[in-house]
């Protein structure tokens, strides 16, 4: 067993807490409480999962897993027996929390209102659902509590003594939240000081119950959970100062206060657990996500959309963590929701397991920590206090048996406005997964999900919206394409889906980027630019295309427009530091690539920007720090090993470490290969002499001689023709330029770069082109298309496709042929932005010889 | 928003002894923030008062 670290956890859950909001109060010193904790620990953001919905974030804070493993995908599921939707269960987690870890392992373990937590489960120690707070009858009227609510049984009647019902409250509550609450109609439509009375009567029910346990039973590990700030914030929000545009003053006026009073008796029942809890425990207070307080708030949500309310999450939480061996004073970063139960499993001196999707915050503690780790807990036996497996189950596998059982005709069909429900809240589950899958870099996984979502809900932009993103990030252009091109056509949209078409044209804008096409992508980014001025990554995207083109002060620009929409982009401050870096603007750079790392540190550009705009103001030794960062996050960064060999051998007078990335460089990173492929006859040989005349060295032996098919030349290499049965020769293209036609890229081995400009060309072009080189002229005059030729050229071309999208280490340019011969300069543009902006652009264009296209298809319409 | 009153009667909070809390009948943030104690002190003041209430004697108009 590993070291323990802490004597006693307290783990407080403050849903939707930002330190937007918290800072202001902090500096006025109305949090006192929280500013101790800060004080004496460390404190930073927390990143958020998508899609950022509570019960999905609570569960993965207290399994350290992604929603795909924990089994809780949304809000609500259906009732296994009476397939009534229900909000979701306890008995749904497919795996064991952190209070289950804890129970098997023999600590006193209590957890308070944790999301979803119904029915409470049989843990070593008091726990309380989700279920118990709300108040579900009148005042005066019977109240019966939930049953299943508190565990153990014979705790039911202290509990149920504990709740706090909204109408017990009286002006001494209120008032402080909404000072001028005697100006409210309380019989009109304003509702507002009862939902103010019903979220502060459920979390001082919630401070209730957690202050009664720790007074009264041992403990080892407590969790408590308050979703009041997020109640509080949704209904509130919207009157927070600054005055939104469309709120009327009057309203204003009554509510402005509320969003701030509750964070500031969140921080009083916050002093009254660190109380309890003593100054020899650690204490982790966190937030599963921010929620947007400034010009971000949505004005109107989108009623038809499920889920909508999650759209004024911000993506970053708040955690603190104070105890001993914990650092004080101190700043942490690159933390996320997944990162909690393996901390608190280190903190108590137990094993990670590796099956989880989080890893110990390491940086919070103020001595090395080696956390240790087992495969799994799942497969450690023992009594943990979740439900018996009875009474677990999947709500949906429980419906799809129930459906069964219908179509067998052993029960009643669900009425049609209930399956239709059913069916919505299915699909959106299904949505969700796949959300998931795609957050953690899981695009494949998404794919089939959301290509069976959209064929069966082809009207719905959502859903298209997030496949075409899918088979943007697998690198399927063309369906991403046609998906793209289905939204836009489609009639059948609805108010909502007509909202989201500017997305379509950010999505293509981004496409275009991808395809290396940075102009054609400004005129879409643009054109989405007029309809939703406020999409932060959207500015990143016409800075992102800028940057391809050189345009250093327009991507400034954007970068800076983006950052002033949202100005926690990791990835726009290091945009913004790469534009002051190729203006040798290098103070400014460095200032903001620091800034970008210190929001996200998995980013190896930016620690390699950072790294050489601190090599051109002669601070080499910070330079090479930088770039070590850079290839420990990515070996296999070529660039950054040759900057630190020059670094270590010329400035920082270090051979050994000089010898040793030169090492690296030659033995672990082969290099890269710039190949031309595509069809024979669609532009192989010309793209070669444009590579050439560019200044790319090219691999022919010249065994094949020009002719008037090619009179400038093949340019290829005879050993390609063997690629299937000798690769060796491979190593002698290593930088340099080779003809490779599409059928044979699947022959390539692993082990080296590739970067492929792929030449496509009309079928019938390349086909009359191919026939009149074998002395065909006679099929050509008389216009026989070869069908089965063409057919089988189409599978190839399909197959080099998909072989170059499985590939990890492969990139691609497809170029359109006859666009080259149309618009040389733009594509001349794109090849050097792709082959890293080192090429003549002028002697490229010249290799393009308009002459020599000579067998143009005649487009039909 | 009101500071927490500081007069008699509930269990101090934290390392200062002498903080007490005043229970008023209507009750307040402070006794909500205090959790069970703070939640059972204010009943039982709410509930003596209107005993009180209740046992003084009603003049007839």
């Amino acid at each position: 067993m590993a070291k323990r670290l802490a004597k006693k956890v307290l783990l407080i859950g403050w849903d939707a807490a930002d330190w937007d909001i918290i800072h202001p109060l902090l500096d006025k010193g109305q949090m006192p409480a929280l500013e101790g904790l800060i004080n004496k620990g460390v404190m930073g953001k927390l990143a958020t999962l998508d899609p950022p919905l509570s019960p999905m974030l609570w569960t993965s804070i207290g399994t350290g897993k992604t929603a795909d493993k924990h089994g809780i995908l949304g809000f609500v599921e259906p009732d296994p027996v009476t397939q009534e939707i229900r909000p979701v269960y306890s008995t749904s987690r497919k795996v064991k929390a952190v209070w289950n870890i804890l129970t098997q392992e023999g600590f006193k373990t209590h957890v308070v209102g944790w999301w979803p937590s119904h029915p409470a489960e049989p843990i070593n120690g008091v726990c309380i659902s989700n279920f118990y707070k709300r108040a579900n009858a009148p005042l005066g009227k019977p109240w019966p509590m939930v049953a299943g609510c508190v565990h153990p049984k014979e705790l039911e009647e202290t509990f149920k003594e504990l709740r706090i019902h909204p109408g017990e409250l009286t002006e001494a509550h209120i008032l402080p939240f909404v000072p001028h609450a005697a100006k409210i109609n309380k019989e009109g439509e304003d509702k507002g000081l009862q939902t103010v009375a019903v979220n502060l009567a459920d979390c001082a029910t919630i401070q209730a119950a957690a202050t009664w346990i720790m007074e009264n039973k041992d403990w080892d590990f407590m969790g408590v959970y308050f979703d009041a700030i997020d109640h509080f914030s949704h209904a509130f929000m919207k009157f927070h100062p600054p005055r939104m545009n469309g709120v009327p003053e009057e309203k204003f006026e009554s509510y402005k206060d509320v969003v701030n009073s509750a964070y500031r008796f969140h921080d009083m029942m916050l002093e009254r657990l660190l109380s309890l809890a003593g100054d020899d425990t650690t204490v982790i207070l966190l937030s599963d996500h921010g929620f947007y307080s400034n010009h971000l708030r949505p004005k109107v949500l989108p009623k038809e959309h499920p889920a909508a309310p999650a759209m004024e999450h911000s993506p970053f939480g708040i955690i603190c963590l104070k105890g001993p061996h914990i650092q004080k004073d101190e700043q942490i970063y690159g933390a996320t929701v997944l990162d909690i139960t393996p901390t608190i499993l280190t903190l108590f001196g137990l094993p990670v397991g590796q099956d989880m999707d989080g890893k110990v915050l390491v940086s919070a503690f103020d001595e090395k920590i080696e956390p240790a780790y087992i495969p799994t807990w799942e497969a450690v036996a023992g009594e943990c206090g979740m439900h018996p497996a009875e009474m677990q189950n999947d709500p949906w596998a429980a419906q799809e048996a129930m459906k069964q059982l219908e179509e067998l005709g052993y029960i009643e069909p669900p009425d049609a406005d209930k399956k239709a429900n059913l069916i919505k809240i299915q699909n959106e589950t299904k949505f969700y997964l796949a959300r998931v899958h795609m957050h953690a870099n899981r695009y494949s996984e998404a794919l089939p999900i959301l290509e069976l979502l959209f064929q069966e809900n082809p009207d719905a932009s959502r859903y298209a919206l997030k496949l075409a993103t899918c088979y943007q990030m697998l690198h399927r252009l063309e369906k991403c394409r046609e998906v793209i091109a289905h939204v836009r056509k489609n009639q059948n949209m609805g108010a909502l889906e007509i909202k989201q078409l500017p997305q379509i044209d950010f999505l293509e804008g981004s496409l275009l980027i991808i395809e290396n096409k940075p102009r054609k992508a400004l005129a879409f980014l643009r054109e989405a630019e007029k309809s939703v001025p406020h999409l932060p990554s959207l500015h990143i995207q016409l800075g992102n295309a800028y940057l391809k083109i050189h345009k250093w002060m327009d991507a400034e620009r954007s970068f800076i427009k983006a950052l002033s929409i949202d100005e926690n982009s990791a990835v726009a401050h290091h945009g913004l530091a790469l534009s002051y870096l190729r203006q040798d603007k290098y103070n400014d750079s460095i200032e903001e690539a620091l800034t970008a790392i210190g929001l996200s540190y998995n980013m190896p550009l930016a620690h390699y920007h950072l790294g050489e705009a601190l090599m051109k103001t002669g601070d080499y030794e910070r330079s090479a720090q930088a770039f070590q960062v850079c290839t420990t996050i990515t070996p296999g960064n070529k660039r950054a090993h040759q900057w630190l060999v020059k670094l270590f051998s010329e400035h920082l007078n270090n051979t050994a470490l000089a010898e040793h990335h030169t090492k690296f460089i030659n033995e672990r990173i082969k290099g890269t290969i710039t190949i031309v492929s595509g069809l024979p006859r669609s532009g192989t040989s010309m793209m070669m002499q444009v590579l050439r005349n560019g200044g790319v060295e090219v691999l022919t032996d010249e065994v094949r001689k020009e002719d008037n098919n090619n009179p400038k030349g093949y340019l290829e290499f005879e050993k390609v023709k063997r690629l299937h049965l000798d690769r060796s020769w491979l190593k002698e293209a290593s930088d340099k330029a080779v003809k490779i036609v599409a059928p044979l890229l699947s022959h390539l081995p692993g082990g080296f770069d590739y970067k492929i400009i792929f030449m496509k060309r009309e079928m019938e072009e390349v086909l009359v082109s191919q026939q009149i080189m074998l002395g065909k002229q006679k099929e050509v005059e008389q216009n026989t298309y070869p069908m089965a030729l063409a057919e089988g050229f189409k599978k190839q071309l399909e197959k080099a496709e998909a072989w170059i999208r499985s590939q990890p280490n492969v990139s691609v340019l497809y170029l359109d042929y006859a666009e080259v011969m149309s618009n040389t300069q733009e594509q001349m543009e794109n090849i050097n932005s792709f082959l890293g902006d080192n090429l003549n652009i002028a002697a490229m264009c010249s290799a393009v010889d308009q002459g020599l296209y000579r067998n143009k298809a005649v487009k039909k319409d | 928003m009101p500071d927490k009153n500081t007069n008699n009667s509930v269990p101090p909070i934290g390392e200062d002894k002498n903080v007490v809390f005043e229970v008023p009948a209507s009750g307040s943030l402070g006794l909500l923030a205090l959790g069970a104690v703070g939640l059972k002190a204010w009943r039982e003041k709410r509930s003596a008062q209107q005993k009180l209430k209740d046992q003084t004697p009603q003049q007839d108009g």
